[in-house]
């Protein structure tokens, strides 16, 4: 099993947030809202297409809106292969912070 | 803009751009939260925030393609080492031409360019419209009457020159051409001091301050400052301490000086008023303008401001005739001291050069660079076929036609590069030859001048693009599929290389004719009856200007070389051809007739081998001779006189005299211009400059060393300065002599250049038709066919362009010869002869390869298939 990135999992998971409305600027908005900060989107599509290599993603265009300067958007959708993942992610953070005794992160 | 500079650095596979909608949307949000300028903001932050790591992505992937083709290029360099042998000697000649000829420019250009307040300082131009010409050397109280009346005139600087002052330190005497300043001159231009005090020394009129050369000159190694020289003005002496001493004049200054001492000396060598004299025409004027100040408003009020001046002046001297006529209709005008170089053909008085020189040497430059970016051009294709299976596989693995073009220009540029390196060498050999033939003092050290080098590396850029692609698009344009399948055949030389030939073979047979016609028209000038004989004529100049002194001492040289046996014969004059020339005007019913005049002594015309028409040469019989003359008969011509002798002329102001004889007609100016009316006349109490010597032609070196002896025996003051008379002729024609070996040169070495490609070429055309050969010698080809079968169409190409240049070479070598009274008649060999040796040339070169393949058994060509 491979152990994502940071970034990839925080993408994977607001992707999975999104659902059916996964587009990388509402990917942008959704990880202000979890990480509080605003993310270039240089850094958004890359690992978005570096998300598609290895196939945690997949992608398929939607239609044409006016408000995006008549381009289409692009939707990302979690893979069956990138939810195992998500999940085993998942079941690794779990135990590691369930012994995490809460002082030692307070001492300094 | 930015939406562009997205879609450059974001290339979507896709073409929908996907991305760019999103960023949009962004946009859109924004620009609802905050407005549309913020939004605009954001937008171009992001937009200039992605150039850096585009750049870089982009470097960081070529690079690897470049190190590929960096490699390709060097073995292929490796494998063909005859062609690139070709490339890189031919292109590295041609480049090191360009090198020289561009340091030649740049330092042509940078003429004056170092004083700092070169924008502000004028040269006063003095237009003389009575002799029609324009010169620099005005009335010495101009300057300072143009700065009590404009306030734009921060300040001034006069330069007199005095020639042929002796100044002597110990037992050093030298000759010099002194300088008498303005103490200002220091100040307005920017020489650079070495020692002592120069700023301050220019005030005292009994100090001197001298360059770095002319202080070693006397000096040695001693330390100058606080030593005595002692100067000699006719026969006055002055003492002048040394107060300081500058750095040597650079070589790109138009103004010059050894020695400067202050202008207020002027008193004290002429007469005690000579500093406000308008009549002389002795003095450099250059004015300082403030900031701000307008040339042209000086210039329109100069004639106005000075007239009263000139006219009250010549009003206390109306004796002075011509003189006055002349000075009445001078006006002036001012000069940047930036023109003065590049920019002044019609104006005497500083030396000059002139912009076309550097064009037409720039012009050969470029053309010898064009030979061998030619050879380049016709290699590369000539070798398409060798190199066709490479471009075809990379085609193959996806290489697009810009990234071959790509790779041929880097492979071009890296040739340009190597050859650059040869070409810079090659140039530091020959700058000692280019020197000559320039009149240049270029160092290497200006090789490595930033400009220099930034202009090196564009030349480099430019060949490589130019010499790669023609032979990338060639090559981009093969068939895919015919390459692989070995069905690839090159056309034989294509109509394009034939007409590269052509052109590189017209540039050097035209450079050929030139230099042949001119060393013929030099040769033709060096043989001219000049109507006497110049062989064996000494010229010894007598340093003495005043009129009764001049004839003793020349009196008393000609009887200490009375008893010498190698000397034949000896007289005197006051003017000497490229010495110095008197002018003197005929007044002819209205119409001006100019005259060169000059004063001789007795034997003048034994001496020199003139050869009298009709009546008498001077002689001590006729006590009248003061006021006989002899004239030419070109004057007599002019005149219309059926009997000269005996008629009487009257030249300028001076009184009338009687023609006693007329002699052939005889140049003593350039053969450019027709020969002029003359007149020799014989005046006792005026000054004599030069004696002339002719001695024997057997062992010269000895009888020189004995007339300096007697010289020096004689006199003590002056050094013994001398030369031959047909030495000073020839200066006439260093011009010409200069570009004839400039030209000769370049053929040399175009001819070269284009040898080398025709033997590269048959190279390649024998390995291509080896086969062909081997088939031909078995079918019984002999083997002259064969070699005709190679040679026979190099050699029409160079006929063919033979025929293109006759016409064009022609034309403009006749226009050449127009500058020239005399001209040869050159006929119709100076335009065979260059195509017969060019043909030949190429015959044999071509033939030197080709008969290696004639020769060969064909069972050898043959047998590997």
């Amino acid at each position: 099993m491979k152990l994502l990135s940071r970034t990839e999992e925080l993408l994977l998971n607001s992707i999975l947030r999104l659902e059916e409305n996964a587009y990388a600027f509402m990917i942008r908005e959704k990880l202000k809202e979890i990480t509080g900060k605003t993310w270039a989107f240089g850094a958004i599509f890359i690992s978005l297409d570096r998300l598609e290599k290895k196939r945690y993603v997949e992608s398929f265009l939607g239609n044409e809106t006016p408000e995006r300067g008549g381009r289409r958007k692009r939707f990302y959708k979690v893979t069956s292969y990138g939810l195992k993942t998500l999940a085993e992610i998942r079941k690794i953070d779990q135990a590691m912070w369930k012994d995490l005794p809460v002082y030692l992160l307070e001492k300094e | 803009m930015a939406v562009w500079l997205l879609k450059r650095f974001f290339p979507d596979k896709t073409g929908l751009y996907t991305q760019l909608g999103d960023i949009d949307e962004a946009f859109n949000t924004i620009a609802k939260r905050k407005g549309n300028f913020a939004a605009q903001a954001w937008y171009w932050i992001m937009a200039i925030r992605s150039i850096p790591y585009s750049i870089l992505r982009i470097l960081a992937w070529s690079s690897t393609m470049m190190r590929n083709y960096l490699k390709i290029a060097l073995r292929n360099m490796r494998k063909y080492k005859t062609g690139s042998f070709i490339n890189v000697a031919g292109l590295s000649l041609g480049l090191a031409f360009c090198v020289l000829i561009y340091l030649f420019i740049s330092d042509e250009l940078s003429f004056d360019r170092f004083h700092e307040k070169a924008d502000s300082i004028y040269s006063i131009v003095i237009n003389d419209h009575f002799y029609e010409y324009s010169h620099r050397h005005g009335p010495v109280p101009l300057a300072p009457v143009l700065k009590d009346h404009f306030p734009e005139i921060e300040s001034f600087a006069r330069l007199v020159r005095e020639i042929n002052v002796p100044v002597k330190y110990n037992d050093n005497i030298f000759n010099e051409r002194i300088c008498m300043a303005d103490p200002e001159f220091l100040e307005i231009f920017s020489f650079r001091p070495k020692k002592g005090n120069p700023g301050s020394a220019l005030h005292s009129d009994s100090s001197v301050v001298l360059t770095q050369n002319t202080a070693n000159k006397y000096f040695g190694n001693e330390d100058p400052i606080g030593k005595v020289l002692l100067f000699t003005f006719g026969e006055k002496q002055k003492p002048f301490v040394v107060d300081g001493i500058m750095e040597n004049v650079p070589s790109n200054s138009s103004i010059n000086f050894s020695i400067l001492i202050n202008i207020d000396n002027l008193n004290f060598i002429y007469s005690s008023n000579s500093i406000d004299d308008w009549r002389g025409r002795s003095a450099q004027s250059y004015l300082l303008l403030k900031k701000q100040a307008d040339p042209a408003h000086i210039e329109n009020r100069m004639l106005g401001i000075v007239k009263p001046y000139r006219s009250a002046f010549y009003e206390t001297r109306r004796n002075y005739g011509s003189l006055v006529k002349s000075g009445e209709t001078i006006t002036y005008s001012l000069q940047n001291l930036k023109d003065i170089h590049l920019n002044s053909s019609n104006i005497a008085g500083l030396p000059r050069s002139d912009i076309r020189r550097s064009y037409i040497l720039g012009a050969i430059a470029l053309l010898i660079l064009l030979i061998a970016v030619i050879n380049f051009i016709n290699m590369s294709i000539g070798r398409a076929s060798l190199r066709a299976r490479e471009v075809s596989v990379r085609k193959m693995l996806g290489a697009g036609r810009k990234q071959l073009v790509h790779q041929f220009w880097i492979e071009s540029v890296c040739t340009a590069l190597i050859s650059i390196v040869l070409g810079l060498c090659i140039a530091v050999l020959m700058l000692p030859i280019f020197n000559t033939l320039s009149i240049k003092n270029l160092t290497v050290y200006s090789l490595f001048h930033l400009n220099s080098i930034v202009v090196f590396l564009l030349l480099i850029v430019a060949v490589g693009i130019l010499a790669g692609s023609f032979p990338a698009l060639v090559m981009a344009n093969f068939n895919l599929t015919d390459v692989l399948r070995g069905k690839f055949k090159l056309r034989r030389k294509n109509l394009f290389t034939k007409i590269l030939i052509i052109l590189q073979f017209s540039i050097s047979i035209f450079l050929l004719v030139a230099s042949i016609i001119m060393s013929r028209q030099i040769r033709f000038l060096k043989n001219y009856d000049l109507g006497f004989d110049k062989e064996g004529i000494l010229i010894v100049d007598l340093q003495e200007r005043h009129n009764t002194r001049s004839q003793e001492l020349f009196k008393l040289f000609k009887e200490s070389l009375q008893s010498h046996t190698a000397v034949k014969s000896v007289s005197g004059c006051m003017s000497s051809p490229n010495r110095t020339d008197v002018y003197g005007m005929i007044d002819n019913q209205g119409k001006k007739i100019y005259v060169y005049e000059n004063r001789v002594h007795y034997d003048y015309l034994k001496t020199m081998k003139i050869n009298l028409i009709e009546g008498r040469d001077f002689s001590s019989a006729f006590s009248s001779d003061i006021s006989s003359v002899i004239v030419n008969q070109k004057l007599v011509d002019v005149l219309g006189l059926e009997q000269p002798i005996g008629k009487t002329i009257k030249i300028g102001p001076e009184p009338p005299l009687t023609i006693i004889g007329v002699v052939k007609n005889f140049h003593y100016s350039s053969l450019k211009e027709e020969v002029k009316p003359a007149a020799l006349n014989m005046d006792p109490t005026l000054g004599l400059f030069y004696a002339v010597v002719r001695i024997s032609a057997a062992n010269i070196g000895e009888t020189i060393t004995d007339l300096k002896e007697r010289w020096e025996e004689i006199q003590s003051v002056r050094p013994f300065e001398y030369s031959f008379l047909d030495d000073d002729i020839q200066l006439f024609y260093t011009d010409e002599n200069r570009w004839n070996a400039i030209v000769g040169y370049s053929s040399f070495f175009t001819i070269l250049i284009a040898c080398m490609g025709v033997f590269g070429l048959t190279l390649i055309t024998v390995n291509n038709r080896v086969k062909e050969i081997g088939i031909r010698k078995i079918l019984g080809a002999s083997l002259l066919s064969i070699l005709k079968l190679v040679t026979s169409e190099f050699v029409i190409l160079v006929l063919i362009a033979n025929i293109i240049v006759w016409p064009l070479a022609w034309a403009v070598m006749n226009k050449w010869l127009q500058n020239f009274a005399f001209r040869v008649d050159f006929g119709i060999w100076p335009l065979l002869i260059p195509g017969i040796i060019t043909a030949l040339i190429a015959l044999l070169t071509s033939c030197g390869y080709s008969l290696k393949a004639a020769i060969a058994n064909p069972a050898d060509s043959l047998r590997y298939e």
